[in-house]
């Protein structure tokens, strides 16, 4: 029935249609909350004449234009409070823009919440039907998925029961399950990657890479600078309500980090996404720093060739799939010196081993003197989900004979005229 | 034609359906007997009415000189209506406030809620009909042509109870004192409608006050067509059908304007 009513409005703008190239358009977009200390103002501001204000003006979302081409995924990042909800919910329909329009084509899947348009007091059949019913799914639709979406969801017998008596993943997972099934064509996500247990999670991410490759345009909040450049080819930053910057989710991701470090806005703590602990997979067994002799070593020389190497396990022998590695390096400050994916360097992703093991290289070390630490990581195919990470692992100190100072012996040449 | 806009919320017809039978069927989810309670408790109902206004107090309808159980199908058939209206607009101020996550986390047609209530009251009418049917075979009576009249007037009256519906379930968003304003409002109501008595034991001049309460030609007239298979007058019924038609869009066009707020106010 949404989707007849859609019809008929596109009957009226066939011609339109047929151009329309771009999934979400996104028009000086801008949303003010008027902030009242008692509902009853808001009556009075309805029918005052007087000019008189009752509200306190807070702009969420300030003149944001963004256009958003089919089969695009776009990242938004920036720090809490920046928008990031709004605007999701404002191309989710669920908020009325105060100023500007909002043009999306195509049947959108929110997860904004998941769950949310659960009736606690409704048994899960029952909110298979009026939650299909309300993304959009006819009756004959939620039918012939009914079975996908169980299986999905994987809480056996409990669909009988009230949702009010479901854990909290039970919940959530029902509710992905139907939101998932709707083939939405805009997939709208907050945040919710990080959701269930880690199989579950797994499950989650991998219909997420499949609606990616089957062209569904995906907008999407993460906090994890990472996680937005791995899966995104557009990304957008928002500060205080107003659209910093649009574009290559590199560059966009970059100037975000840029301005955290900078200590305009200040960071936050990561998402939770990179949650190993819970029922990992993988688990990463060894690790040790080499140098070119092979030997473990605590202390190298600057510009010593060494080898970072780690092995990994496999703890769930159901657990299939391709994997990729990652490294980072740390001053023992915290400073971030470097880090690298399997990915970013365009290797394809491995099958999963029960044993595996990984040897990153180094030539020379290019480090001055100080205390180091590693971090390595497994992650998945597509760089959204850490399955086995090892925190500051193998502490090592270099030494150098004070022919540089900083955190990089850059390789240098001098000139002097 | 813009007037019949308020008909636009119809076109969830899917979703209106599942809601409505959600309701009736939670409303006896795990009880014993099920879906015939809602025929017992009507039955029970009329029974009692019988036995106290025929046995205890022996009350006479108007003039009229009837048998038994007159006056009590005379009673439920008004009551019927009020019920209907009274199950509805108690309800109304709230249907947005419980369901926030309709209004912030989910894209629903909020319109359809007091659609959905009505339909589910039209459930327990429907049943109460069929019990004062019954009643009426059991005093020997028979039903008459005019009952097809039946369903133009129940068409306005479901028209004007939307209206009201859409009114109060946008107002009461900002005015969480509306529920009590309205329950109060509706016990008064019981009583100013004609529901015990006929319109015609008024005195003459209290005869046409009456009838600024809307519900007073309803019942009187779903009253006068279940006892006495006599139709309503056809000009009457055409000014109520056209005014139903204009209180139902007012009350959605109110109802709209309202709604661009919720979501804030939530």
């Amino acid at each position: 029935m949404f989707s007849n009513a859609e019809k008929e409005q596109g009957a009226d703008t066939g011609l339109e249609i047929q151009e329309k190239r771009h999934a979400v358009r996104i028009r000086n977009l801008s949303k003010k909350y008027r902030i009242y200390n008692r509902p009853r103002d808001r009556l009075l501001q309805m029918l005052n004449f007087t000019g008189r204000r009752f509200y306190k003006e807070f702009w969420a979302l300030q003149d944001v234009s963004v256009t958003v081409r089919h089969g695009e995924t776009v990242g938004i990042v920036g720090r809490n409070g920046s928008g990031k909800t709004t605007l999701l919910q404002l191309i989710c329909g669920t908020l009325t823009p105060t100023s500007g329009s909002v043009d999306v084509d195509g049947r959108t899947a929110p997860l904004l919440e998941l769950g949310s348009g659960f009736n606690p007091e409704y048994t899960g059949m029952e909110n298979i039907y009026v939650n299909g019913t309300i993304l959009g799914m006819s009756t004959a639709e939620i039918e012939s998925k009914l079975e996908s979406i169980l299986a999905f969801a994987d809480i056996g017998e409990f669909v009988h029961q009230p949702v009010k008596t479901y854990s909290s993943g039970m919940y959530i997972r029902l509710a992905f399950a139907v939101a998932i099934h709707t083939d939405p064509q805009i997939l709208i996500v907050d945040e919710i990657l990080a959701v269930g247990d880690a199989a579950f999670q797994r499950k989650c991410i991998q219909r997420f890479y499949d609606l990616r490759n089957g062209g569904c345009t995906i907008l999407f909040v993460s906090h994890d600078a990472y996680q937005v450049k791995a899966v995104c080819s557009k990304a957008l930053y928002l500060r205080r309500g107003r659209a910093v910057m649009f574009g290559d989710a590199h560059a966009v991701v970059d100037a975000y980090v840029e301005d955290l470090q900078k200590g305009v806005i200040e960071p936050e703590a990561p998402a939770s996404t990179a949650s190993p602990e819970r029922q990992a997979p993988l688990r990463i067994t060894r690790v040790r720093m080499e140098n070119a002799g092979g030997r473990c070593v605590d202390q190298v020389r600057s510009n010593e060739r060494v080898a970072l190497c780690f092995q990994y396990e496999r703890l769930d022998p159901s657990f299939e799939g391709a994997v990729s590695f990652v490294f980072n390096l740390y001053r023992q400050d915290g400073c971030y010196v470097c880090g690298a994916t399997t990915l970013m360097e365009h290797m394809a992703p491995f099958p999963v081993q029960d044993h595996g093991e990984v040897v990153v290289s180094f030539p020379e070390l290019p480090l001055t003197a100080g205390a180091y630490v590693w971090r390595v990581a497994v992650n998945d195919a597509g760089g959204m989900m850490v399955h086995a990470q090892e925190k500051n692992v193998c502490p090592f100190r270099v030494v150098d004979n004070f022919r540089s100072v900083g955190i990089v012996d850059l390789k240098r040449e001098w000139t002097i005229r | 034609m813009k007037l019949f806009s308020f008909l636009t919320p119809l076109r969830h017809t899917a979703l209106i359906l599942r809601l409505a039978r959600r309701e009736v069927s939670s409303r006896y989810r795990g009880s014993f007997l099920g879906l015939a309670w809602s025929l017992i408790t009507p039955l029970i109902m009329l029974g009692i009415y019988t036995f106290v206004f025929s046995q205890v107090f022996k009350i006479r309808w108007g003039s009229l000189e009837e048998g038994t159980g007159e006056f009590a199908l005379r009673l439920f058939s008004g009551l019927i209506v009020f019920n209907f209206f009274a199950e509805n607009i108690n309800r109304a101020p709230n249907l947005i406030l419980e369901n926030p996550s309709y209004v912030k986390k989910v894209v629903f047609p909020l319109e359809i809620l007091p659609v959905t209530q009505t339909l589910s009251a039209f459930f327990n009418a429907a049943t109460s009909s069929l019990v004062l049917i019954l009643g009426i075979f059991v005093m020997g009576r028979d039903l008459g042509t005019a009952m097809l009249y039946l369903v133009p007037l129940w068409c306005a009256l479901i028209f004007v109870t939307w209206g009201i519906g859409w009114f109060l379930a946008g107002l009461g968003v900002y005015l969480r004192d509306l529920r009590h304003v309205v329950s109060m409002g509706l016990t008064i109501l019981l009583f100013l409608t004609p529901i015990f008595y006929p319109v015609t034991a008024l005195p003459a001049r209290l005869q046409k006050i009456i009838y600024l309460n809307p519900l007073a030609f309803f019942v009187e007239q779903n009253r006068n067509v279940f006892m006495a298979n006599q139709p309503p007058d056809l000009l009457t019924l055409g000014i109520a059908m056209i005014a139903s038609c204009i209180v139902a869009w007012g009350g959605f066009r109110l109802f709209e304007k309202m709604r661009k707020g919720f979501s804030d106010v939530l």
